[in-house]
Formats: C-alpha cells, sequence, structure tokens
C-alpha cells in the first residue's frame, strides 16, 4: 500500500493538445480516490502518467513520497485494468491472471497457489481454463480484476472498468470493487466519466476539467458544496439547474435572490454563511438550484415563478418534469416523488426553497458559499 | 411514381442474377482454359498431341510423369525447390516477425527513414542485385552451395514480408502491450507470448506467399546454384526446351509444369481461409 501524488502535472502531446494542465492531487493510503470528467478531461493521461506508460511534460508523479517519474511501468509497482479489459486472447484465463507472476519470475507453485486463490475471492475457479473470448463481459471483468489482485501491487489504477457492461451489471460490479478494495486496502486510482459511479464508490472524488482538477472533495461535500458551476453541473443526475439572477440588498441590512419577477429573500443566517454574497449585492449571478430545491404547483399556488410544463418522465418511483419558466428564459428540471403531477402544457408555478439555493459569480462560475453547508 | 408489379420485380432480379453468373462464369473459363489445355497435353503421348485440339487424342498416358519424374530428374528438382521456398520463407518471415514488432514497439530515431527504405525495396527487382548478389556469394565461397540461394531468396522475400505482419502487428491492441508493459513482462517475452501467437494468421499468409514466390522463382537458383544437383524445378523447367532434347516434347513439358503446379494448389487451399484473412486483417480492424 502507498500514497500517490501528482504535483503540478502537466502533459502535452506532440499535437499540441494539453491534456494535463497542471494537475495537483493526493491520494491517501489505503484510499478510493474516483477521477471524474467528461471526456477529454484528462483523467485516463492523469491516470496513464501514474502507471508510468505517459510521461509528464513536467511536473511529479510521487509513490510513498518517492518520484517515480523515471521508472517504467514495471518499476513502479502498479496494477492496472483497462477500459476493455486487455486479456491476452491467446491465453487461458489463469495464464492472464498469472502472466505478471511469471513475468517477475514467480515459482510455479506460487503461481498455482494465488491463481487459486484469487479465483476463490473472484467466483471464478470454473472459468480458470478458458480463454477470453468464450467469457461473458461481466467474467472478463473479474479476469481483468484478478489480473491486478494477483500480485499484490502498491497501487490499482483503474480506467473506466465498468464502461462495457450493461447497466444491472455495472451496479453489481460497483459493489464487488469496493468490497475487494476495501478487504484488500490497497491505494486505488478508479477514472470513470460516470458521476453515479464517482459518487457512489469513491471515498474522495476529483472532478476535472480541460486538464485540471475542479475540485477533490468528499462525494457528500462535492454535492452539497460544489466549488464551482462545472462541478455543480457535473454532479447529479439531472443536473443542478443554473439560472441568471441577481443579488439584492432589501432594507434591514438582508439579501434577496432575483430570478426574473419574483424576488426571494435570504434569511439573515443564510447571507451570514455567505459572506462574499454581499459584495455582489446589485450585480448579475448564476444561481443554482439542485432538482430536489424546489417544489411545483398549480398556476395560482404560491409559488415565486410561473411557467409550462414540456416534458413529463415517469420514472418508476420518481418523476422528472421539465418547466419552461416565464420571465426567467430558462429550463428547469425538478425531480419529484411518485408520479408525474404535471403534463405537458400545464401552467404551474414553481415555488423555490432560498435555503437550497448555491450562487455562483456570473463570469468565472466560482461559487460563493465555499464555505460550505454540508 | 407506381411501383412495379412483384412479378417483373422478381423477373429483373433473378435477370440480373442470372448475367451476372454468366459473366463470372465465362471469366473463370477463360481462367481455366490454360491449365485445362495444359493437363490434357501433359496426358498424351508426344506423337498423338495436337496443339490446336480442345479435345484429347485418345489414349491417355501418364508417362509423361514418369518420364518427367524419374528420367529427367524431376524428382531431385522437387525435393531442392521444396528446400529453397520452405526454408528461405521461414527464415524470411522469422526475422519478419522480429522487424514488424521493432517497428510497432519501439521508438527510435530514424524508424521512419526504415520504414520508408524498406517499403522501396520491395519496388527493386531481383534481376538489378543479382550481379552484385553473385559476387557476394563467390566472394563468401558460397556460389553452389545450398545456403546461397536460400539466403538470397530470404533476402529479397524480407521487404515484402515486413511491411505485411507490420501491418498487422500495428493493428494489434496496444493496451495487450501496455498491461504487459505494467505487468513487468520484458520486451522479449511481449514477442514471444503475444505478438507472434497473436499473429498467427498473419505469419501463416506470409509464410504461404513466400514460399510461393520462392517456389516460382527462376533467377536465384539458376545464377545460384549452378551444378545439376541443386537444380530446382522452374530451373530444370526452363531447361526442357529444345535445345536440350532437340525436339520440343510439348506433353513432357506440360507434365512437368502440372508437377511443379500442384504443391503451389495443395499450399492454397490448406491456406485458403487463414491467407485471404491475414491478407485484409491489418487494414482493416
Amino acid at each position: 500500500m502507498a500514497s500517490v501524488a501528482l504535483k503540478g502535472a502537466r502533459k502535452a502531446f506532440p499535437t499540441g493538445v494539453e491534456a494535463l494542465a497542471g494537475v495537483d492531487l493526493d491520494v491517501r493510503d489505503g484510499e478510493l480516490m474516483v477521477l471524474v470528467g467528461p471526456s477529454g478531461c484528462g483523467k485516463t493521461t492523469a491516470l496513464r502518467a501514474i502507471a508510468g506508460l505517459e510521461r509528464l511534460s513536467a511536473g511529479r508523479v510521487e509513490i510513498d513520497g518517492a518520484d517515480v517519474g523515471h521508472l517504467e511501468p514495471a518499476e513502479r509497482d502498479v496494477a492496472m485494468v483497462f477500459q476493455n479489459y486487455a486479456l491476452y486472447p491467446n491465453m487461458s484465463v489463469a495464464r492472464n491472471i498469472s502472466f505478471g507472476l511469471r513475468a517477475r519470475g514467480a515459482s510455479r507453485e506460487e503461481q498455482e497457489r494465488r491463481v487459486s486463490d484469487i479465483a476463490k475471492v473472484l467466483d471464478i475457479e470454473a472459468l480458470l481454463d478458458r480463454k477470453p473470448r468464450m467469457l461473458s463481459g461481466g467474467q472478463r471483468q473479474r479476469v481483468a480484476m484478478g489480473r491486478a489482485i494477483v500480485r499484490d501491487p502498491r497501487v490499482f489504477l483503474m480506467d473506466e472498468p465498468l464502461s462495457n457492461l450493461d447497466a444491472r451489471l455495472r451496479v453489481q460490479m460497483r459493489g464487488e470493487i469496493v468490497r475487494i478494495q476495501r478487504e484488500l486496502g490497497t491505494t486505488t486510482v478508479y477514472v470513470t466519466h460516470d458521476q453515479v459511479e464517482a459518487m457512489t464508490m469513491g471515498q474522495r472524488v476529483a472532478v476535472m476539467d480541460s486538464g485540471r482538477v475542479r475540485q477533490c472533495d468528499t462525494p457528500a461535500r462535492l454535492y452539497d458544496a460544489p466549488a464551482d458551476a462545472f462541478v455543480a453541473r457535473f454532479m447529479g443526475s439531472p443536473p443542478m439547474n443554473l439560472l441568471d439572477g441577481r443579488i439584492e440588498a432589501v432594507d434591514g441590512g438582508g439579501l434577496a435572490a432575483v430570478l426574473g419577477t419574483a424576488r426571494l429573500p435570504l434569511s439573515s443566517a443564510q447571507a451570514a454563511a455567505r459572506p462574499a454574497l454581499r459584495s455582489y449585492a446589485g450585480r448579475e449571478i448564476a444561481v443554482g438550484v439542485r432538482p430536489d430545491g424546489f417544489e411545483i404547483g398549480p398556476a395560482d399556488g404560491r409559488g415565486d415563478l410561473t411557467g409550462v410544463v414540456y416534458l413529463a418522465e415517469m420514472l418508476g418511483s420518481e418523476a422528472l418534469i421539465h418547466v419552461e419558466l416565464e420571465h426567467v428564459g430558462a429550463r428547469i428540471t425538478g425531480r419529484f416523488g411518485g408520479r408525474p403531477t404535471a403534463a405537458p402544457g400545464d401552467r404551474v408555478s414553481v415555488a423555490v426553497d432560498p435555503a437550497r439555493l448555491d450562487f455562483f459569480d456570473a463570469a468565472t462560475g466560482i461559487a460563493l458559499d465555499r464555505d460550505g453547508r454540508g | 411514381m407506381t411501383a412495379r408489379p412483384p412479378a417483373r420485380r422478381r423477373a429483373a432480379r433473378v435477370l440480373a442474377r442470372l448475367s451476372e453468373h454468366a459473366f463470372l462464369t465465362t471469366v473463370a473459363l477463360i481462367c481455366a482454359l490454360p491449365l485445362y489445355v495444359m493437363l490434357i497435353a501433359s496426358l498424351q503421348r508426344a506423337r498423338d498431341f495436337d496443339g490446336s485440339a480442345l479435345l484429347p487424342s485418345l489414349p491417355l498416358t501418364l508417362d509423361n510423369y514418369e518420364g518427367a519424374w524419374s528420367d529427367l530428374g524431376f524428382d531431385r528438382m522437387f525435393v531442392n525447390s521444396t528446400v529453397l521456398s520452405l526454408a528461405s520463407a521461414a527464415i524470411a518471415t522469422l526475422l519478419a516477425a522480429g522487424a514488424a514488432y521493432g517497428f510497432t514497439r519501439f521508438r527510435f530515431a530514424g524508424r521512419g527513414v526504415l520504414l520508408a527504405a524498406m517499403v522501396g525495396m520491395m519496388a527493386i527487382p531481383a534481376i538489378v542485385v543479382i550481379v552484385p548478389l553473385f559476387v557476394v556469394m563467390s566472394d563468401l565461397g558460397l556460389v553452389n552451395r545450398m545456403s546461397s540461394a536460400i539466403l538470397a531468396e530470404a533476402g529479397l522475400l524480407l521487404p515484402f514480408a515486413i511491411f505485411l505482419l507490420y501491418s498487422y502487428m500495428r493493428d494489434l491492441p496496444r493496451e495487450l502491450f501496455e498491461a504487459a508493459d505494467v505487468d513487468g513482462a520484458s520486451r522479449w517475452r511481449q514477442f514471444m507470448e503475444i505478438a507472434l501467437p497473436l499473429s498467427r494468421p498473419a505469419l501463416a499468409t506470409t509464410l504461404v506467399v513466400s514460399a510461393i514466390y520462392a517456389w516460382n522463382d527462376l533467377l536465384i537458383p539458376l545464377v545460384l546454384w549452378q551444378t545439376e544437383e541443386l537444380t530446382t524445378l522452374m530451373v530444370g523447367l526452363a531447361l526442357l526446351g529444345p535445345g536440350r532434347t532437340g525436339v520440343q516434347d510439348v506433353p513432357l513439358l506440360m507434365a512437368g509444369v502440372v508437377i511443379s503446379i500442384v504443391p503451389l494448389v495443395v499450399a492454397f487451399v490448406i491456406a485458403r481461409g487463414g491467407l485471404i484473412r491475414g491478407l485484409t486483417e491489418g487494414g482493416e480492424r
């Protein structure tokens, strides 16, 4: 086991693409750290840099505090699970798993013992003589895990290992990977573009965009106190609604968020928790509302805003209702328990809970309440 | 626009298929005609042979085969041709596999130039290098030794073999080698345990195509193997003209040609599936 760090990591490819634009990341000993972000954000490059499959243009890769930038992948004592598993198609499952042991000169007895132990852990004992093409996606995934685990490396690196599985299997394997990681206690860096995977698996999650880490925190903090509008939009499904608004000072020293024709007064406690907000009085601002941060009702109800439903989606235990807001000129998506209470074309009122609002600088997207409420 | 009735549409389809088949059958017959003429000629006695007849005159005989095989020494030539084609193809394929792996997996200065030079060498005909090749072999004292033609043939086959295997290996999934890198496997182990086994279709194709080329080659064995013991089938056939026997014995010559192409047909039939896969796979995956 070991800690892993990227310090000022930069990687520019000969094509001119800058995949990493100064990444700082600290993965603690035994931690499961998830790197999440959209395609091309640099998460896989960061992982490959840790593995030694990419050389950094600048910055350091450290394992257990030691600079490993000059070491070959084999010398870093890491194991990697690839997106497409990268199982050797010409070898049986057993030989696939023991490949790394053979390459490192383990005795035949040790290979057999370790492969058998791992097969028990992963429940693939019956598959040991098969070739990869005879396995299902889930079984291949397990074999790829086995190949990583068997060497007992200091660090596991996983590059979107579940993205080729169907939805049901993905949920199952998600739990399996977390269970195995907890049991072994091996430091793990896990890359995914799926924010649900990131939220459910990561002890901490680093959200990446354009070659930078936007925020690295626990899943709960990422959801409750996003560092910027990108993180706010990326984490959570459906994403946070971002509306153009304004902050205004009201009589008695309070503040109010103005959305279209609606004025949402903030309590003095709320205003005090967001000291930066006062300096934005009179300025444009981006206001964030989570899909579960408001309610809808009849058009003549107590809502602050009005709008017209343009889509209502039934998801089983909950419903998504998409509303075109009047006066604000934006669409907002809400998540509600049970069946949809409104149909497309209905005119509705939208009641926003001011306590559930997030505020972001309109130009930079930086959150204005970074002291957090989580 | 009104649709054509189904019956007419079907008739048009059948007609199109028929004309397609008629065209292909005609082309196939034209291609097969020389083979047919060769085969019936080889089964006739010299005095019965009529070059313009499409049907054989009876009786048919296998005497020409016996004559070619024993009297003209085709048995020995057959062995020589087999040794030359198999040995040179094996050497070329083996060396090309290593070179192709190097080109795909190693990044080194001058790699692009080397690759381009190698492709360029495919365009150099053997006739251009035959004189210097003979001089070198002569200096080495290898002329009229088995190794000379085998080495020369392998050398001439090498650029094509490297090109074919490089095209294939380049498209093997990169992650397999990266996984092996992380697993701590040496480049040699990756070559032996991953690259070679996964390139089996391309290796088979290279081996068969090279062997066929070497089998059919006249120039190299003619120049470097100048003794009777080292005559190959192609050289033997070339010498089987009127210059040697006084008259042109066409049925005997045709029997010799049939003997010389039988191994090629057998090799092609055995390797057919893998051959086509190997030739097309590199570019498509």
